[in-house]
């Protein structure tokens, strides 16, 4: 394992992808109920659980759900429930949008969990691993010269002493 | 409106969002004065417990202590996360209460303006290349980037100009207008950053319309091949057409590109797959990063047969989609991309909402895409009043005619159906109207192979569009004598587009060809006609031209169809002596009222309408020629065009050789900036006045002429 983290660059990037990939093993590794309940909140809702629909509802059955939502958590019907709203309305975009609500789906069955959701918003990807493939990639080819690019990249570093 | 920069001690004294019971005392303070003003003065405030800014767009603009700390993107690099969002909703107030004023591009702009923050708090232009494609995105660009004060000028005459100008600021890379141009020249900038051995950062921003060009695809393969160090970000909003393509809204995808788009947005299980083959190989353990990254590799394989990775088949790294509207993440991702030594050419994938922030345009069906002066509140714009229609609807309207009367006509057109009319033409008949996206070359081709099967196409393209396809014009066309319908609108100048909208070239590029059929109608009525002769030529094809503007009042055919005129006839509009003027187009009416103006100092002179370039109304010519002195051509075309062919006729049947004197008016050798459309033909020298005054001139009465108001 030394040598994986022996790359200066990325250390930091790998360490924390080596934590946050722990931290998704262990979930998708039946954690103890006591670690669970040590958990500030048990788990949280997913966006159908919000709005109170099932997973399988139609389009107009979330449509009406989230009426009902904004109408009873409304800043202006109802002071403090700001917040409430603002995911209401958020679980009705992705929810409503047959890509992003795939895309959630796919999440919530993979188990995407609460310590994720930090680093993602419900459809996007996860770029920060993208950005460590990228780094990869780089590293692999960087020394080979096949590429135009690749060759003006080492002549200048070359002439820069 | 006073501005008083805050002192930096009453800044910093703002309580922190994390604090939720502080919010209702957050307050953004310009200054004592400016706070105790206006009730609790609250215009701009962050939502409590979420991450976005809500901005009352009701009343005056509001107070942007942040915004007006920054002039340059060098004050902008120690803003935090929670400053740089601040500054974007700052930005986004800026934009629309700007643009409401001076009219102008206002969604495009307020989709990337967290873009543009994000950009300019990474990357340090006027070194580091920030390249906008088409560039009517780019309001926030330049507002921060030194031109804030002059942004009620935009689109106006002297003024800035509506897209980035090279002349205009160092922090504009590259001029842009037409589309799909910026991958091309970040490229060329890359490469050339590479040869001189320097060290900055090239980007180019594209949206998903633009990339469905030809020449983004030619950009992306060659920058695959040289492998040079290049970011491209797509911005993507998922509307593909512009929003005005359909009178319904934007236009269903019209291509097999956007569902790749569409793909890439969900597969989420793709990814995953790649991520897994990442863990595996670091369990492994051991090993060195060429084993990781070939595991990459053929895992990307296996998934690319799902058509998910058509940019890596390209060479570009692909990142996304990521959120286009959260400024932590666009910042977290470009200073990792701007870290790494060696990317090779990047493409980041975002998306964004068109008129993000703004409600009424986030709620308009065209999502105030192009708008002229409104009211911030409501959204609702301020249009003129005008007792015609535009040139383009009444084209609209004979078009829908021909095609009632005959049902082989078809209408083409490259991703402009508001602009071009064509919406209505598709509303009225949709399985006879094809938008091939943002494609010029292949709308002149397509069209050219319907006209082999005995269809009636009709290519409605803009005049400087319509210069990217004329290769196809003149080799699948025109060579083979296919009968092609080219209708070209905003011919001439263009107001406040610029130059790079301009039609200037149109009757030069299509009149030297040998089998086109060249006219150019005088008013609207005169357009009606002539769509319905070009309905009729079935043998050649055939072009005619109409500006950018609504008609003057003519009395239209009734049911609004036209007859086919005479091929190569022009006619004669008012008799006089002496002095004729031949008027190309709607000069016609320009040299209508030179006329009248002459009449006052006792001239009287012919005015004739030319109707055709080609084939010349060689006639008409011959009469003009014998029956009077001066013969005056007028066109607002630039040189090559009208008045040369009918110079050259001249020439050729020794009319020349004789008493005549022969003047052409046409547009300067240089482009005419943007500004408004009568500061424009001033300054190009195509007025009545200017031809009055030539008529003097020539009658050696130069002093008169001096003397026109």
């Amino acid at each position: 394992m030394s040598s994986v983290c022996a790359r200066p660059v990325g250390m930091g990037y790998m360490a924390g992808g080596a934590r946050s990939q722990q931290r998704r093993r262990a979930a998708r590794v039946r954690v103890p109920a006591a670690a669970v309940a040590m958990a500030p909140t048990a788990r949280a809702e997913t966006m159908y659980e919000l709005l109170g629909v099932e997973e399988t509802a139609e389009p107009e059955v979330i449509k009406a759900a989230y009426r009902r939502a904004a109408r009873r958590w409304h800043p202006d019907a109802c002071p403090g429930g700001a917040e409430r709203f603002m995911r209401a309305r958020e679980a009705y975009e992705v929810l409503s949008d047959p890509e992003r609500r795939r895309g959630y789906d796919i999440q919530l069955r993979c188990g995407a969990g609460g310590g994720a959701q930090a680093a993602r918003r419900a459809g996007f990807a996860d770029w920060e691993a993208q950005l460590a493939g990228l780094q990869w990639r780089a590293a692999a080819h960087g020394r080979h010269g096949e590429t135009w690019g690749s060759r003006m990249r080492h002549a200048t570093a070359q002439a820069q002493p | 409106m006073a501005l008083q920069a805050s002192p930096p001690s009453v800044f910093r004294a703002v309580p922190t969002f994390a604090n939720a019971s502080c919010r209702r005392q957050f307050q953004v303070q310009a200054s004592a004065a400016a706070a105790n003003g206006g009730g609790d003065g609250k215009m701009m405030w962050k939502e409590p417990g979420s991450d976005s800014w809500k901005i009352d767009y009701s009343g005056e603009k509001p107070a942007t202590p942040l915004l007006d700390t920054v002039n340059y993107p060098k004050h902008m690099k120690n803003l935090s996360t929670p400053e740089l969002e601040q500054l974007a909703a700052e930005l986004r107030a800026e934009i629309v209460h700007t643009v409401a004023k001076t009219g102008g591009h206002l969604s495009s702009s307020l989709g990337v303006v967290e873009l543009a923050v994000a950009l300019h708090h990474v990357f340090d232009t006027p070194e580091d290349k920030i390249i906008w494609d088409v560039g009517h995105q780019a309001y926030p660009h330049k507002i921060l980037t030194g031109r804030r004060s002059r942004m009620h000028t935009i689109r106006q005459t002297s003024g800035l100009a509506g897209f980035p100008k090279r002349d205009e600021s160092a922090h504009d890379a590259f001029g842009a207008g037409h589309s799909s141009t910026s991958i091309s020249a970040a490229l060329g900038m890359a490469v050339a950053r590479d040869l001189l051995g320097n060290k900055n950062h090239v980007i180019s921003v594209i949206g998903d319309g633009a990339i469905t060009a030809g020449q983004a695809y030619e950009a992306m393969n060659n920058s695959g091949f040289l492998d040079s160090n290049l970011i491209i970000v797509l911005n993507d909003n998922k509307q593909v057409s512009l929003p005005t393509a359909t009178l319904d809204g934007p236009a269903k995808p019209v291509g097999a590109l956007s569902k790749t788009l569409t793909k890439l947005q969900s597969s989420t299980k793709l990814r995953r797959l790649r991520e897994a083959a990442k863990t595996i190989t670091k369990q492994i353990g051991g090993q060195t990063h060429e084993v990781a990254a070939k595991v990459d590799e053929y895992a990307r394989g296996m998934v690319s047969a799902s058509g998910s990775t058509l940019f890596e088949e390209l060479g570009l790294y692909y990142i996304g989609p990521v959120d286009g509207h959260n400024v932590e993440d666009l910042v977290a991702i470009f200073e990792k991309v701007k870290s790494m030594p060696a990317p090779g050419p990047v493409l980041i994938h975002i998306v964004t909402e068109k008129g993000k922030g703004y409600p009424p345009a986030e709620a308009a069906a065209d999502r105030m895409h192009g708008v002229v002066k409104f009211d911030p509140t409501t959204g609702k714009q301020f249009k003129p009043k005008s007792s015609t229609l535009s040139y383009t609807q009444y084209f609209a309207e004979a078009l829908i005619r021909e095609a009632e009367a005959d049902d082989k006509v078809v209408g083409i057109h490259a991703a402009m159906g508001g602009g071009t009319g064509l919406n209505y033409f598709q509303k009225r008949f949709p399985e006879r109207c094809f938008d091939v996206g943002i494609a010029e070359q292949h709308a002149v081709t397509f069209a050219a192979g319907l006209a082999t099967e005995g269809l009636k196409p009709f290519c409605a393209i803009y005049s400087s569009f319509l210069q990217r396809g004329y290769d196809q014009v003149v080799h699948d066309v025109d060579l083979q004598r296919l009968p092609v319908r080219f209708a070209m609108d905003r011919a001439g100048l263009v107001g406040a587009d610029g130059p790079t909208h301009c039609g200037a070239f149109d009757v030069t590029y299509m009149a030297c060809l040998p089998n086109m059929v060249v006219m150019a109608p005088s008013d609207e009525a005169e357009l009606m006609h002539m769509v319905a002769t070009a309905a009729a030529i079935d043998d050649r094809p055939s072009c005619f031209r109409f500006p950018r503007g609504n008609g003057i009042g003519a009395v239209l055919p009734p049911n609004h169809k036209g007859t086919p005129l005479e091929i190569g006839k022009g006619r004669v509009l008012v008799g006089g002596n002496r002095v004729a003027l031949l008027g190309y187009g709607t000069m016609v009416q320009a040299c209508m009222k030179a006329a009248v103006a002459l009449k006052e100092h006792g001239i009287f002179v012919t005015v004739a309408d030319a109707r055709f370039c080609k084939p010349l109304d060689t006639q008409l010519i011959r009469e003009l020629a014998a029956e009077h002195e001066i013969l005056v051509t007028v066109e607002e075309g630039s040189i090559g065009g009208f008045g040369s062919h009918v110079s050259h006729y001249l020439g050729l049947t020794g009319l020349l050789d004789g008493p005549l004197k022969l003047r052409s008016m046409f547009l300067p050798d240089r482009y005419i900036d943007h500004g408004a459309p009568v500061d424009q033909l001033e300054e190009a020298g195509l007025t009545p006045r200017h031809i009055a005054a030539t008529v003097l001139s020539l009658l050696g009465r130069p002093l008169e002429a001096l003397q026109l108001s």
